[in-house]
């Protein structure tokens, strides 16, 4: 990654692609640049000349979020609300899953599925779901392929999905800054910035993030209307995308849907600054762990058992 | 009201002589698990916030029904002290083979607890805690509570028992389950699933997991 990029603040895109083809192999930068050969047919000029998100003052924003609403009108047929949720002050975001209480079900990968209005032939979610082995927790080790009923007796269940770490290798890799660190913990990413290039897939040990290879189809009737910039609206093919603690409803104080979605209660979310938070409670009296501890990616999110 | 949850209804044709009252139909309760909310709400109060904690599926004082319409079309029901008034209670029923006389079908795998643990021989229309004070139905977590510490001090903290609605109470209102929504009282055990939403073969190359 690119160290002069990061710190010129204001960076044109196409110098970039440059940037980054010179670091590339010539097949990877072929593949690199698909999706935005891709793009240049059918993109607005408004949307080429789009600034990065974090440069767009109020104004600009707006402009951007209605002209995305009525796209998705078009190319949908759906009215949709896209707002862009900030962060709040005071606000870092927590979540824990009881590994004692999880059964495998998948519920969260469903709500999660629809939720986020993940195109629907593929089955994507931002939550993979392991079958593991009682008594390993190697990662790898675990299968996303298990059928009913649940829970098997030798077995637990590991649902895993972004962790938003505070240290997040995906965010060093990414050549354009089309991925960062929000100050409530959300790992963001400006998907009318990204330009497909998959190191943040390659570099995520926790395999949390997805690539958009179509653009989305869902029934109209389908659609989840409320939608934020940085999380559930519409992704262009050709770009990565990632949980994100369900920012559109997280940011309105609300519950991610994974966690509603949960029939056991296994899950538990919060504000970590909060000292009276249900999050809180859980990481001073559970012996919680976090995933791949030694990478040093500092996860938000973390697993317990019940003694 | 735990209409909502009625799964099936075990018709029991009662051999008893219980004049004027003909067949009755034993109401069996199961926890929903797929509307895990619904039912009475009862507000908690939390704190200082704005909006507060609702507890949902709280159990109401049960009744059983007869096979009597009544004018309006359901079946008529009747209060347990009905019959239990007039019985003295059997403090050795503890399971589904001890009950011959009534109330058979009824599954209770439950640490072998006699039924009298929990239920009040004094008033069938309430429960009675281990030290003997009665409690109403809609009171059943404080009875979970007294053998199930720790797993009640987790739900307190929300690490047990799931919740829905806001995780900021400045912002909106919470709900949670009653213990019964998960645990049926008398078979407590939370049953097996079936998964949902098998994952696709990966069109995206993004699972290592195949
Ligand atoms: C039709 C009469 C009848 C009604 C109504 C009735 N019961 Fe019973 N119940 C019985 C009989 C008879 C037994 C004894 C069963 C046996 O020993 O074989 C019994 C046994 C029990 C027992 C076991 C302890 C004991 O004292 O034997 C409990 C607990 C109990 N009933 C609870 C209830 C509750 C709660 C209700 C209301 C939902 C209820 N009963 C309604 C007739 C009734
Ligand atoms: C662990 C405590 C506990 C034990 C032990 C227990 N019960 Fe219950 N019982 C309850 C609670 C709580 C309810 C209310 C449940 C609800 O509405 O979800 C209930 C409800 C009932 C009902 C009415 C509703 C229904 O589910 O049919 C009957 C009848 C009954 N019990 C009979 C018995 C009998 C007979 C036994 C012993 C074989 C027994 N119970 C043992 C706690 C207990
Ligand atoms: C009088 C004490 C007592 C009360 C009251 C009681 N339980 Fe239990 N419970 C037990 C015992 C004993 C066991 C069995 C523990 C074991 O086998 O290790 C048990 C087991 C359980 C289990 C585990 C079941 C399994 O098979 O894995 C659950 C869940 C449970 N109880 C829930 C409840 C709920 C919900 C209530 C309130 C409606 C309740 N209990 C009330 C004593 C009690
Ligand atoms: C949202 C559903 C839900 C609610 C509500 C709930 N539980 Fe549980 N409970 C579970 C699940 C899931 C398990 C783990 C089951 C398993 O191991 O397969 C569990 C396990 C338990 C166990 C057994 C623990 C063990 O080590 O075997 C007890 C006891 C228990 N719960 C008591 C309670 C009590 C008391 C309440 C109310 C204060 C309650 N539960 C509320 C879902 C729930």
């Amino acid at each position: 990654m690119n160290k002069e990029n990061q710190e010129s603040g204001s960076i044109s895109r196409r110098t970039l692609i440059k940037g980054t083809g010179a670091m590339l192999g010539a097949a990877a930068f072929a593949k690199a640049m698909a999706p935005l050969t891709e793009w240049a047919s059918h993109q607005s000029m408004d949307e080429f000349l789009q600034q990065h998100y974090r440069e767009l003052d109020e104004e600009e924003m707006q402009k951007v979020l209605r002209r995305l609403e009525e796209e998705t009108r078009r190319d949908y047929g759906v009215e949709v609300t896209i707002t862009d949720h900030k962060p709040e002050k005071g606000v870092k975001f927590g979540y824990a899953l009881n590994l004692s209480i999880c059964v495998g079900c998948r519920k969260c990968a469903q709500a999660c599925h629809r939720e986020n209005n993940h195109d629907r032939a593929s089955g994507n979610s931002y939550i993979q779901v392991l079958e593991m082995k009682k008594g390993s927790l190697d990662l790898e080790n675990g299968t996303v392929n298990y059928s009913g009923p649940v829970p098997k007796k030798d077995a637990f269940y590991m649902p895993v999905q972004c962790q938003q770490c505070d240290a997040p290798p995906c965010v060093d890799v990414c050549p354009v800054e089309a991925t960062w660190k929000e100050p409530d913990g959300i790992v963001a990413v400006d998907y009318n910035w990204c330009i497909g290039c998959r190191y943040c897939e390659a570099a995520c040990p926790y395999h949390a993030r997805r690539f958009n290879w179509a653009k989305p189809q869902i029934p109209a009737e389908d659609i989840n209307p409320a939608q934020s910039y940085l999380s559930n609206r519409l992704r262009p093919q050709g770009v990565m995308e990632k949980c994100t603690y369900c920012l559109h409803r997280t940011r309105e104080g609300r519950l991610p849907a994974c966690l509603e979605a949960c029939p056991t209660g296994a899950r538990v979310f919060g504000n970590v600054l909060d000292p009276k938070s249900e999050i809180r409670w859980v990481l001073e009296n559970k012996r919680v762990f976090v995933l791949k501890e030694e990478l040093g990616t500092k996860p938000s999110f973390f697993y317990f058992f019940d003694e | 009201m735990k209409s909502t949850t009625v799964t099936s209804f075990a018709a029991l044709v009662l051999g008893m002589g219980i004049s004027g009252i003909g067949i009755w139909v034993y109401w069996q309760s199961f926890a929903t698990f797929d509307e895990p909310i619904a039912m009475d709400i009862k507000q908690a109060d939390m704190g200082a916030e704005p909006y507060g904690v609702s507890i949902h599926g709280t159990p109401t004082t049960p009744t059983v029904y007869t096979d009597i319409l009544t004018p309006n079309g359901t079946l008529a029901e009747v209060a347990c002290v009905t019959c239990h008034t007039t019985r003295e209670g059997r403090l050795e029923n503890r399971g589904t083979e001890d009950l011959e006389l009534f109330h058979q079908g009824l599954q209770v795998q439950h640490g072998g607890l006699s039924c009298l643990s929990c239920h009040n021989s004094e008033n069938f229309d309430t429960l009675r805690l281990a030290d003997g004070s009665p409690i109403p139905f809609p009171q059943t977590m404080q009875l979970c509570a007294q053998c199930h510490g720790p797993q009640y001090r987790d739900y307190q903290h929300g690490s047990h028992g799931g919740m829905m609605g806001y995780w900021d109470l400045n912002r909106g209102p919470r709900q949670r389950n009653s213990c019964t929504v998960c645990h049926d009282a008398h078979s407590p055990a939370y049953p097996r699933l079936t998964p949902v939403f098998p994952p696709h073969v990966a069109v995206s190359g993004n699972s290592p997991h195949h």
